[in-house]
């Protein structure tokens, strides 16, 4: 098998792959035409360069990405290599010390979020595309969650003495919400990527439960966490999953999300205090 | 950890231990069918892969079929099951209880790791109900509250470790 070949088969593969990755997946669609740019923001890189370069599962995706989408789909030598023997750069925002500080962050991050799923909803039930009473019935419901969590994290941020987030996460806005809209036209499409977000949201939530400095804070985090795996595996029936494969896991996974890895929000798209 | 951190994890592996129970006695029953008692197995598989992880932050883990007073309240119920849907019902709320369980713990446990550790689990009580409800034909409203609440939660003074 000869480079190219080699490189076919990868970007075949990775086109197989389901769920949050699908979502990824679509920043490789031409009509999507996301710059090399906006990947790299969403991995928490600065560059393509270094999008390309950074090792571990979430980024060997996004170098296959990098490599699929562009005019010369040639990968490099390194590109090509397994993940282990990549470099491992991790995040572009520094995590915060303070405790206080890095509460605040996952309150915001999470107010953030939520606002993405109200936006991307609003936008579902607008476009016409639902035809399905139980599926515009949860997109229906599941905004009004949505709406009222960033209402509770925007109190409980405001409670830590923080300043309330009112703005939808602005690294995920930008590098998968836009560029993927265009390409949700029907409601099999819409589904899936609602239960991508959800998931998302959900091992958000479960990576934030473990990391928050107070046990109050924890379990107001997984009250909003459990809500929207519950979402998931709602999304996940509607799109036709059998019983057993909608809760398919014995665990959250807290990972980042990657090729095989149904997991949470880069560091890089998290918000600060 | 801290002993009310120890007694905690103790307590939630003594009820993943007596869901796993749950779901075997389940699973004999013969008005299950074949979707059911595949979802049944994995839930009780999964129950078994939580009890390991509670376990796994004890000195002293927890064995046996589990707690006992949560035994005592559900097997009467499985055994007096006359179809499969009261049998999933059953499950059903078996599963809504473990869920608002381990979020409680989250209020309570100390430890960090005990707290990731549950958190990963808790959500995975939360999509088990969703299933046994849908099969259920429950509502969404029902699947899906607006906030995940402890109100249904195995209280240790009623169901002691």
């Amino acid at each position: 098998m000869d480079r190219r070949q080699l490189h076919d088969a990868t970007c075949g593969h990775v086109a197989g792959i389901g769920s949050w990755r699908d979502l990824l997946l679509r920043l490789s669609d031409p009509a999507a035409a996301v710059s090399p740019s906006s990947k790299a923001e969403l991995v928490g890189l600065s560059t393509r360069r270094r999008f390309l370069k950074i090792g571990g599962a979430t980024l060997l995706t996004a170098g296959v990405l990098g490599a699929c989408s562009e005019k010369d789909p040639r990968p490099s030598e390194a590109d090509l290599e397994p993940p282990g023997l990549r470099s491992t750069t991790t995040t572009s925002i520094p995590d915060p010390t303070d405790p206080r500080e890095r509460d605040l962050m996952f309150l915001r991050t999470g107010t953030s979020l939520e606002l993405v799923a109200v936006d991307v909803y609003q936008q579902a039930l607008d476009s016409g595309a639902l035809r399905t009473p139980a599926v515009r019935s949860a997109i229906e419901t599941f905004l009004h969650h949505h709406r009222d969590h960033a209402t509770a994290l925007q109190q409980a941020t405001s409670e830590h003495g923080g300043t309330p987030y009112t703005e939808p996460n602005a690294v995920v806005m930008r590098s998968v919400v836009v560029p993927v809209l265009p390409t949700l036209t029907d409601e099999a499409a819409i589904t899936r990527f609602a239960r991508s977000l959800e998931s998302v949201a959900a091992s958000t939530y479960t990576h934030a439960a473990g990391e928050l400095s107070d046990p109050a804070g924890r379990r107001t985090m997984m009250s909003l966490g459990g809500a929207e795996a519950r979402h998931a595996a709602v999304f996940a029936g509607l799109v036709g999953a059998a019983p057993a494969r909608t809760a398919p896991e014995a665990f959250i996974n807290t990972d980042v999300l990657g090729t095989d890895v149904d997991g949470r929000i880069p560091d890089a798209a998290r918000v600060p205090a | 950890m801290k002993r009310s951190d120890t007694d905690a994890a103790a307590f939630a592996a003594g009820v993943e231990l007596a869901a796993i129970t749950l779901y075997r006695q389940a699973i004999d029953n013969p008005r299950l069918g074949e979707e059911a008692i595949s979802v049944c197995n994995q839930f009780m598989r999964h129950h078994g892969d939580h009890a390991a992880s509670f376990n796994e932050l004890l000195d002293q883990p927890v064995a046996g079929d589990g707690n006992r007073s949560v035994l005592a309240t559900y097997r009467p119920m499985l055994d007096g099951a006359p179809n499969q849907r009261a049998v999933l019902d059953v499950a059903h709320g078996l599963e809504e209880m473990l869920a608002a369980t381990h979020l409680n713990a989250l209020g309570v446990l100390a430890d960090g790791s005990a707290a990731a550790s549950t958190a990963t689990i808790q959500g995975v009580e939360c999509q088990h109900a969703v299933v046994l409800g849908t099969m259920l034909g429950r509502p969404l409203e029902m699947l899906c509250p607006d906030f995940d609440e402890v109100r249904d939660a195995f209280d240790p003074g009623r169901f002691p470790a």
